[in-house]
């Protein structure tokens, strides 16, 4: 116990002590589970009627503009790369579903990733790195094209086909890039290569055309083995995997990985994107990554003073989205479970990602490569009584957010930056660090600067927004700075106000005390544009019927539909 | 075959410290087959490794010299090597069948260095390795041994990801046992067998792994002298590569993943001692166990995050110590459970081998024979074991991290020391700062209390000036230690020809 009680994480004076360090006998987990009780859960079910909609707006998409380029930076020296060998190699690594404060630099109580502590700690560690909309396919739209949402057109969630003006594999394979994706894609038409030269695509591990799923089925000769384990795709059960470890689609991404970089093309650079699906349920890390999470004190969820009351029953919610909107109780004992599987499908992929570092350290790749993790967003995991994504909240649209130069490119160690910065901006960061131009269809910004330690000129906020995902009244948009978020919930008119940096939990409602005008006079700049009526230019206009693609952003023949809560 | 000469193994682990041993009193360790070594022969309480890594250890063994004789007196991979006379090319000699299994670490690779045959596997990754042509043909995935993430020279702890059956400590066991079926028996065996456990990867079998895991484990040591952390408490790289530039190779971790560690390490023991148990039980069931001279040893320590370091190159206890166990052929008649606190170290090995053998000790040795102290006399003794180690410009231990930028010149030669040490006391001169530390190192095994501003120093600064006398690298003018003498990892003029360090390896 000696070794338990030493230190508590450094990075976050404010953690609340609910976060503090606490370990690890199994006797006490159960006592503290006995301890718990369902009383939390009151009130009995009331149903809902979902408002009346208007019917979707069929939309005119004007033909694609010719491609233009922002002019390209001016040579700086700190990247020298017009010959060819100069030109660094490109690791972009996504996770799904992981939350910002879900790695350990950033001052996680129990949460072990040493290889993803490593790539911070050795470059830039972004803190307030965003999901500008924060569920798959919006958020792999803004990644892979540069644009935030409202440009982009996908404000929501559905799997409409895609034709953006410039990609960032498409660029770096025209920059002379072998472009190779590993993993989830997860962008329509499916296994259209959005400029990948090859796609070993798995974005799953259900489904048909799944590259991992063939693999396995030829080991174990079962139908749909890989979801046999019975916790749900986008639920909240959690236990350990009934396949091991080497069987994972975790595992099989890195060993594809590691199979390319032994058989890629040498006499160009690369750019490898290793796109695991974990830790996006269904949450099934392999038994040790469980357990050695279950047998430790789990944070409890975080509880804000501005939550809805709960109106549901005291259990019943499904294990898979449904009739609740993805919230509600569940037993404190199917929390530690959801939680600790959480946890260890994150140990699981940083170990991984450790042993590709390996081979590239071991192949003299490490230092030859520009490397960028983020997440495509991340996960409620219970917090204020919500599951899942869409929000607009820190668990939700927070992600970890890292970035590394080779050494020989003269970027400074150990930088943490809290400017506000996006998904956006991961495109025209990797384009600059390549020497590559920039597309004009690109808004997000460079994180170069940043990465050097130079936040003057940055953008004053970011804007980030979800339409109603699993309820309709869940639209939102928000507003974040270094320290501040200002939320705006579009259907209810609902204004929320975190401080960030004390409260990074969000539990605290600042919105009565705090003047919200300026944020206001910022979001209505930012919509004053929109075709969904959001403001008059005044003011914002609550209840405004709103679509997963902004109306006149529509691909033809394609139907929108709205969530039935 | 001589009804004198015994048979001969010689067991070595990989980085295991000299308190990782049941009978040094470990805490919670359980290692009964190397208990049993030592309680049925001697222990050496004051064994220790001259220059603490891999390869400058494993000259020493291998050739009984000090590393100021042989030459490398700090880690460098590659280096070709012609030694005048070996440990196996002087058993052969004598008549001994000679076999190597697991790691050697010497080069060029596959030099056989007087062993008759080796099978060979220097680690769980690399080219030309028995351990990994065997793995692959059982599970013929791409690099698949390394495959669980953990670092070959880190500190991350887990279970290993492969059934125990597929380990190299595992193999290594069978190898020798296959070793032992089919060997010649019209003349005696020495069998070196070399485990890579329990050098990173720290990655036991599971069973090994949650043994330890599951209990409440010793705190790492800070010693009153050590500077406080000055760096980052998270992000630091799980190989440790960068920190040795910016931290010193320093680290401390989080009590979770220390905790895991330290499981970890302690189960790669704990299942090496269970591998040998099964080598002792065949071997005693082929009524080899009494004829057979056992000596276990490892090549140094690791510091576990003793004093904010991990790993070796330090002359501290953990890193510089080793358990140094012989157990006589019953024959001998030898005293039991004999525990002696004469200064002994890896070069005395090849000569009581040759001694035990009736061989003829070469002169190119500078070790002696322990072959009278484990029967039990007292002869005269050195007064003091000298230890040292270098690390050289653009080496990976001189700081830098990549061959594209050497470290900043101050750091350049930042790191070497030498150190003495007797029955109680161990003294240690950082040669680059000049910084003395002075243990009691019978009542302060840990070193948590340097003793050197309330000691007489003159005394050890004598017997080391005596030992640094004839040095060229001019440590000392023969009445002073001179600070900040520019060294390397090989003593000068003792390099082969066309010496380049090349890639660092461990």
């Amino acid at each position: 116990m000696s070794a338990a009680q030493a230190c508590f994480p450094r990075f976050r004076p404010g953690l609340p002590s609910t976060l503090q360090f606490g370990i690890f006998r199994a006797p006490r987990r159960l006592k503290s589970f006995l301890e718990k009780t369902l009383t939390r859960a009151r009130g009995a079910f009331s149903a809902r009627s979902a408002a009346a909609l208007t019917s979707p707006p069929t939309a005119q998409v004007e033909p694609p503009a010719p491609r233009r380029y922002r002019q390209a930076q001016p040579a700086d020296g700190i990247h020298r790369m017009s010959q060819d060998q100069s030109r660094p190699n490109v690791l972009l690594i996504i996770t799904d579903q992981q939350r910002g404060d879900c790695l350990g630099i950033d001052g996680h109580p129990v949460l072990q990733t040493p290889a993803m502590d490593w790539l911070g700690a050795s470059g830039t560690f972004f803190r307030r790195g965003y999901s500008e909309s924060p569920s798959c396919i919006p958020a792999r739209r803004v990644l892979m094209s540069g644009r935030p949402p409202d440009e982009d057109g996908m404000v929501g969630f559905m799997s409409a086909p895609w034709d953006p003006p410039a990609t960032l594999a498409g660029e770096l394979r025209a920059a002379g890039y072998e472009t190779r994706m590993v993993g989830k894609l997860h962008l329509h038409p499916k296994r259209h290569r959005f400029g990948f030269d090859v796609l070993e695509l798995a974005d799953s591990t259900r489904a048909d055309d799944n590259e991992y799923l063939d693999w396995l089925q030829g080991e174990f000769p079962l139908d749909r083995w890989a979801m046999a384990h019975g916790a749900t795709p986008n639920g909240w059960i959690g236990r350990p995997n009934h396949l091991p470890e080497e069987k994972t689609h975790t595992f099989w991404c890195v060993s594809r990985a590691i199979e390319y970089l032994e058989k890629r093309d040498p006499s160009c650079p690369f750019f490898l994107n290793v796109s695991f699906i974990d830790p996006h349920p269904p949450m099934t890390p392999p038994d040790w990554f469980y357990d050695r999470y279950a047998a430790l004190d789990l944070p409890e969820p975080a509880m804000g003073d501005w939550m809805e009351p709960w109106e549901g029953p005291p259990r019943g919610i499904p294990a898979e989205k449904g009739p609740y909107g993805q919230r509600g109780p569940i037993d404190p004992g199917a929390m530690h479970n959801l939680r600790a599987a959480y946890y260890g499908m994150i140990n699981h992929i940083d170990m991984q990602l450790s042993r590709l570092f390996q081979y590239m350290r071991d192949n003299g790749l490490l230092e030859e490569t520009f490397i960028v993790f983020v997440s495509d967003h991340g996960e409620m995991l219970g917090d204020h009584q919500m599951y899942s994504k869409c929000r607009a909240f820190d668990a939700s649209a927070r992600v970890p957010f890292l970035a590394r130069a080779p050494q020989r490119m003269g970027f400074p160690r150990e930088i943490v930056c809290d400017q506000p910065v996006g998904l956006q901006d991961v495109m025209p960061t990797i384009l600059e660090a390549v020497g590559a131009p920039i597309p004009e269809s690109v808004s997000g910004r460079s994180l170069l600067p940043l990465m050097r330690g130079d936040d003057a000129d940055w953008r004053p906020y970011l804007h980030g927004e979800h339409c109603g995902m699993y309820r309709y009244v869940d639209g939102n948009h928000w507003l974040v700075d270094t320290r501040y978020k200002y939320i705006w919930m579009s259907q209810t008119g609902r204004e929320l106000f975190f401080d960030l940096h004390e409260d990074p939990l969000e539990e605290r409602d600042l919105s009565a005390q705090a003047d919200l005008s300026p944020w206001r006079e910022h979001l209505i700049e930012k919509l004053r544009d929109r075709p969904e009526g959001f403001t008059d230019g005044q003011r914002l206009i609550p209840g405004q019927p709103h679509e997963h693609m902004i109306p006149t952003m529509v691909p033809p023949g394609i139907t929108v539909t709205r969530p039935k809560l | 075959m001589p009804d004198t000469q015994p048979h001969i193994l010689l067991i070595m682990t990989d980085q295991q410290r000299n308190d990782a041993l049941g009978i040094a009193d470990h805490p919670v360790l359980q290692t009964p087959s190397m208990d049993w070594i030592g309680a049925t022969g001697t222990r050496f309480r004051r064994g220790y490794t001259e220059s603490p890594a891999c390869i400058p250890a494993r000259r020493v063994l291998m050739s009984g010299q000090a590393p100021c004789v042989n030459g490398m007196v700090g880690m460098i991979g590659g280096m070709h090597w012609d030694p005048p006379a070996t440990l196996a090319g002087e058993l052969g000699k004598a008549g001994y069948e000679t076999r190597m299994i697991g790691k050697i670490h010497l080069f060029p690779q596959r030099r056989r260095f007087g062993f008759d045959a080796m099978e060979l596997a220097d680690s769980t990754r690399g080219e030309g390795n028995d351990y990994l042509d065997w793995l692959h043909g059982e599970i013929p995935l791409n690099r698949w041994a390394m495959a669980h993430g953990a670092t070959p020279n880190g500190w991350i702890g887990r279970p290993n990801h492969l059934p125990e059956e597929l380990t190299h400590t595992f193999w290594c066991v069978s190898r020798a046992i296959n070793f032992l079926e089919r060997r010649d028996t019209s003349q005696p065996f020495f069998l070196n067998l070399s485990f890579i456990d329990p050098h990173p990867p720290f990655t036991p079998p599971k069973f090994f792994f949650d043994r330890y895991a599951d209990m409440e484990l010793p705190d790492p040591v800070i010693g009153d002298w050590v500077e406080p952390w000055k760096g980052p408490d998270r992000g630091i790289d799980p190989e440790v590569r960068s920190e040795r530039r910016f931290y010193r190779r320093g680290m401390n971790l989080d009590p979770l993943p220390m905790h895991y560690m330290r499981a970890a390490y302690f189960g790669m023991i704990s299942h090496i001692d269970m591998q040998l148990s099964r080598l002792f039980q065949y071997m005693r069931d082929k009524s080899l166990l009494e004829d057979t001279l056992i000596v276990f040893v490892s090549d140094h320590g690791e510091m576990l995050g003793d004093h904010y370091h991990i790993a070796k190159s330090f002359p501290f206890e953990a890193s510089a110590g080793i358990p140094f166990l012989i157990n006589p052929p019953e024959a001998w008649g030898a005293p039991r459970a004999q525990v002696l606190d004469q200064p002994v170290g890896l070069q005395d090995i090849m000569p009581t081998l040759i001694d035990a053998a009736g061989g003829e000790i070469p002169s190119s040795v500078t070790g002696r024979s322990l072959v009278p102290l484990v029967r039990g006399e007292s002869p005269a003794w050195r007064d003091a074991l000298h230890l040292e180690y270098a690390s050289g410009a653009g080496s990976e231990l001189a700081l830098g991290t990549t061959q594209d930028e050497p470290p900043p010149a101050e750091q350049q030669w930042a790191r070497g020391w030498h150190a003495l040490v007797n029955d109680s006391h161990k003294y240690i001169w950082e040669s680059q700062t000049g910084q003395e530390l002075l243990f009691d190192v019978r009542n302060d095994p840990f070193e948590a209390h340097d003793l050197s501003a309330q000691s007489d120093l003159g005394p050890w600064r004598q017997r080391l000036i005596e030992q640094l006398r004839d040095r060229p690298e001019g440590f000392t003018d023969g009445s002073q230690l001179i600070t900040g003498r520019p060294h390397d990892h090989m003593v000068p003029g003792l390099a082969p020809p066309n010496y380049d360090t090349g890639p660092p390896v461990f």
